[in-house]
């Protein structure tokens, strides 16, 4: 039987002004593992975050953890998560030692312990040497480690994280990336937001794709990159002013092409084998009047299963 | 105690916003010396000032019925042969009066002047009825209203008998005196409490009459000591009578004096924007989200608040309390009693101002929201509390603020203790009930909902 930490049942969220940014979410988060929610701005990630763990009330619908129902100021909640919030939460005038240290005994973390907690986040966040700095005189992606260590440092079982990584340099994002694979191992369930394929990809065993408040598909990313279809995928860039949409159609008569459609400005193609059917591509453009720009070659990805299902690109959002 | 983390959390933020802690301290400095520069000097020691008295002083004493103890001895070193009756109307009312009450009037009061330039202190008018001075007093016909009671001659004879006995025991004589022969009694000064007017007529009174008893009581046991073979062994030459002259010195009370109480309640008032902008920050950087996610309960949130803002509005008290003191306020009663009410009613006004925060900050989203509103709600309720000058809005007694600056004003003008506690409970009541409402306001709006 799976273990499942976190369900949620019918979640519902109608913004005072009728906006329905969460329209009816049920999903069971297994305990352990790394749950991810990847969709475009506005998809509605926060929204069923902060409904999951009390601080908004759901229009209709409840969150379980345990078994037991969230109510805000519930037990339940404090005793067993953590959230690291998409924006960073910190309390500016205080060092990052003393943010970690509030947080550890509002918690009620045994002094030796908070302390002993506060070192080594701050340690493992390479946050060290900035730990008697005040929060406001860190820099952005400083913050957004202070902020994600401010999630942890009660050791939840269950961390939720709303969108960790915007604002990291690549080396930073990694290290963060791994110190977040890492966390399972110690026995917490993570629930990730990011409308970031790759971070959803990488990091979590289960993705949840939502759009527009409803949820399209859950799955491990493996099987819903395999679901959208076998081959690879070419991007082709053309210059201003070909009619994609006609070349997308042409493209299609022919019988290697598995799929061919439009997105965000570029021709999408797939077909097995892609690297050698390159030439004959060019040759068909050629024919056509047209000219390639720029070509990108490239495995299945999230993004994929994301147009597939909705037809648009998760970077229109943006 | 999560209490105390928040508190002490609180008064780090507070205390590193270096503007924020300027603006908190310099502000009321600013304030205070504003008003000594502007009222500092007081108006021109000239004014004559209309005083009604009520003399219902019978005359009667004591000594009516039976000879002071002293009496044979007095008369015995004089060469005298006075019956008690006979020593009060010649020596202690010079002759020139029937009764004490009657001397105060005339001897007293009607020949008060400055010393500057003569200028009479009082035009003194008698009335009948206490009813009809209270009318003319509230009507401002007159600054205020003295009321001497019957037996005030016979308390005047008690003053003089424990002098006396007091100077006999200073020769280690033993006699015999029961305090309960004395009568006690009080002058009444009637008028409207937050008028200038009357502060000022009312200190110069009650300095005459200090001036008047301490002299008489200098005299009487000059008088006595000396017939003592050995003379006044610890009193020396004429000096005596003038000894606690300076207790009643009126012409150093100043408009100042009269506007600091209420400067102090106003500067503390100004608590409630501070509490107002730190909470929505809170609200506003969502880190009271994170609070709420914690083990924090809504009473560590509210209490925490509570203890930081005491403990700046302490510090910020002992920093005008220094000024006030630096700028040269006079109070009417002693330094230690004096600043621990200063200090007692400044916690309750404290009190009601975070309440007032809370409320305010229930119903604002950020700090700019909050420092307008939060100044718009202050600053007319600072004067409807009669902080600068005495308003005349029934509705506002109930506010804590007022029932402090009243508590404030009796202490520091007039160090009566008896109304300055009286007004104190009911601000504490007023802002207890305050307090109340603002945590269960806020807690709906900002930590439920
Ligand atoms: N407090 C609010 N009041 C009204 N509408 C809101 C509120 N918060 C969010 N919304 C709306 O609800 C929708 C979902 O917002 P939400 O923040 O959940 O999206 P998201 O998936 O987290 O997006 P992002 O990736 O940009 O963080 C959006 O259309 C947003 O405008
Ligand atoms: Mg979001």
């Amino acid at each position: 039987m799976v273990d499942h930490v976190i369900e949620t049942e019918h979640l519902k969220m109608i913004y005072p002004g009728g906006l329905e940014a969460v329209k009816d979410l049920s999903i069971k988060v297994r305990r352990g593992e790394v749950f991810g929610f990847l969709g475009p701005n506005g998809a509605g990630k926060t929204t069923a975050l902060n409904m999951m763990v009390g601080l908004l009330k759901p229009t209709k619908g409840r969150t379980l953890i345990d078994g037991e129902e969230v109510k805000p100021w519930s037990r339940t909640v404090k005793e067993k998560i953590g959230i690291v919030p998409q924006e960073t939460i910190l309390w500016e005038n205080l060092t990052c030692t003393e943010n970690l240290m509030l947080l550890a005994n509002l918690y009620e973390v045994p002094k030796e312990e908070g302390q002993a907690r506060t070192a080594r986040l701050l340690e493992e966040l390479q946050l060290a040497d900035k730990a008697d700095a005040r929060a406001k005189a860190l820099s952005g992606g400083m913050k957004r480690r202070l902020n994600l260590a401010m999630g942890l440092v009660n050791e939840p079982d269950v961390i939720l994280l709303d969108e960790p990584s915007p604002g990291l340099d690549p080396q930073t994002r990694r290290v963060l990336w791994e110190y977040i694979a890492d966390l399972p191992k110690k026995g917490h369930t993570l629930i990730l937001t990011t409308h970031d394929m790759d971070e959803a990809d990488y990091l979590s065993d289960r993705v949840a794709i939502i759009d527009n408040g409803e949820l399209l598909v859950l799955d491990e990313p493996r099987k819903l990159k395999a679901s959208v279809g076998e081959g690879d995928v070419l991007e082709l860039a053309f210059d201003e002013g070909a009619d994609l949409q006609k070349a997308a159609e042409d493209f299609t008569s022919l019988g290697y092409i598995i799929s061919a459609n439009v997105t965000a400005g570029r021709v999408v193609i797939r077909t097995k084998d892609a690297m050698s059917r390159l030439p004959e591509v060019f040759e068909f453009v050629k024919e056509h009047d047209s000219e390639i720009r720029d070509v990108r070659y490239r495995g299945n990805t999230l993004e994929d299963v994301f147009i597939d299902l909705t037809g648009r690109a998760l970077r229109d959002g943006d | 105690m999560k209490v105390i983390v928040l508190a002490i959390k609180g008064i780090k933020e507070s205390f590193r916003d270096i503007k924020n802690i300027a603006f908190l301290l310099a502000f009321p400095l600013m304030f205070l010396v504003l008003f000594r520069v502007a009222f500092g000097f007081g108006p021109e020691a000239t004014n004559t000032y209309d005083i009604l008295v009520l003399d219902q002083d019978d005359g009667e004493g004591p000594w009516d019925q039976t000879d002071p103890q002293w009496l044979p001895l007095y008369n015995a070193a004089m060469g005298t042969n006075f019956t008690g009756p006979e020593f009060f109307h010649a020596v202690i009312l010079e002759g020139k009066t029937d009764t004490a009450g009657q001397y105060f009037v005339d001897e007293i009061l009607s020949t008060a002047i400055y010393e500057d330039n003569e200028t009479k202190m009082f035009n003194i008018k008698m009335v009948s009825s206490r009813a009809e001075g209270e009318d003319m007093v509230s009507k401002g016909d007159a600054a205020l209203l003295v009321v001497i009671p019957a037996n005030y001659s016979s308390a005047i004879q008690g003053v003089v008998d424990q002098a006396i006995v007091d100077e006999v025991r200073a020769h280690s004589i033993s006699v015999n005196a029961s305090s309960d022969q004395y009568a006690h009694t009080k002058l009444e000064l009637t008028g409207e409490l937050g008028n200038f007017d009357f502060s000022f007529a009312s200190s110069m009174v009650s300095g005459q009459l200090m001036q008047y008893l301490a002299i008489l009581e200098g005299t009487v046991r000059y008088a006595v000591g000396s017939t003592f073979p050995d003379g006044p062994a610890t009193l020396e030459g004429g000096s005596v009578g003038l000894v606690f002259v300076s207790i009643g010195e009126t012409d150093e009370f100043t408009l100042f004096d009269w506007q600091a109480p209420g400067m102090i309640i106003f500067a503390l008032m100004m608590t409630a924007i501070y509490v107002t902008a730190t909470l929505a920050t809170e609200v506003k950087n969502k880190t009271l989200q994170r609070l709420r996610l914690t083990k924090m309960t809504s009473f560590d949130m509210m209490g925490g608040t509570t203890l930081r803002w005491l403990f700046i509005g302490t510090f910020q008290l002992i920093i005008m309390i220094v000024v006030i003191w630096a700028l040269g306020v006079n109070f009417a009663g002693e330094f230690g009693p004096t600043f621990g009410a200063i200090f007692l009613i400044s916690l309750v006004a404290i009190l009601a101002s975070i309440s007032l925060g809370l409320i305010i900050s229930a119903f604002v989203d950020d700090p700019e929201q909050a420092g307008n509103i939060g100044t718009a709600i202050v600053i007319p309720m600072s004067f409807l509390t009669g902080a600068f000058f005495p308003m005349d809005v029934p509705a506002a007694q109930l506010l804590p603020w007022t029932q402090a600056s009243l508590a404030m004003k009796q202490v520091m003008l007039y160090a009566d203790w008896e109304a300055a506690t009286t007004h104190t409970m009911y601000a504490l009541v007023a802002a207890v009930i305050v307090f109340i409402i603002g945590v269960i306001i806020f807690q709906r709006k900002r930590l439920r909902a």
